[in-house]
């Protein structure tokens, strides 16, 4: 359980990473498409940006976020765990929200015509397509 | 089957592929299907 503090300093950072064990048991009960929430580091764990997942829990609304964190922890097998729903439509909207954060950069980064901007968001992309 | 280790491809191999996309030259759908298929960690022939 997360205390007050570390929970702040997790919304502090950029980015939240699934370590490489925990992503695999996610692939291995959710399928592939857990690798679309965000980007692989370079020790296999998967990188989401915050912004992502506040994004996603906002559209969790009518859902029960504790369930799904219930399902995640859970060591059911991957035909049980995709006809669990809250848990595979969490995945769902923190993968939806991933693409249009990953199309919203593209789209700022082609747009944009600061060199000190685009440089930035050129290396971001790298990061998120690449790894970092 | 190996993996490719996108890790290791050199920086400005990689800046230079992200850059096509603000000339255009690649379009989001050619760098967004890319990022699909790294992210499936895809199985490549050797050598």
């Amino acid at each position: 359980m997360l205390t007050f503090i570390q929970f702040l300093e997790e919304l502090a950072t950029d980015e939240l990473t699934i370590p490489a064990s925990d992503m695999e048991r996610m692939v291995s009960h959710f399928g592939t498409a857990v690798r679309g929430m965000g980007h692989l580091n370079s020790e296999g764990g998967l990188a989401i940006p915050i912004k992502v997942i506040q994004n996603a829990i906002a559209r969790f609304e009518g859902h029960d976020l504790s369930e799904a964190v219930r399902e995640l922890k859970s060591d059911k097998q991957l035909a049980e765990m995709l006809r669990l729903s809250e848990a595979s439509v969490l995945i769902g909207h923190i993968t939806d929200a991933y693409r249009e954060y990953f199309r919203e950069l593209m789209t700022r980064y082609q747009n944009s015509s600061n060199p000190d901007e685009s440089n930035r968001l050129r290396d971001r992309l790298v990061r998120e397509v690449f790894g970092s | 089957m190996p993996y490719i280790n996108w890790h290791s491809l050199p920086l400005i191999v990689k800046q230079h592929l992200i850059q096509r996309l603000k000339d255009r030259t690649i379009t989001q759908g050619d760098l967004e299907a890319l990022k699909t298929w790294i992210d499936q960690n895809p199985e490549v022939p050797a050598g």
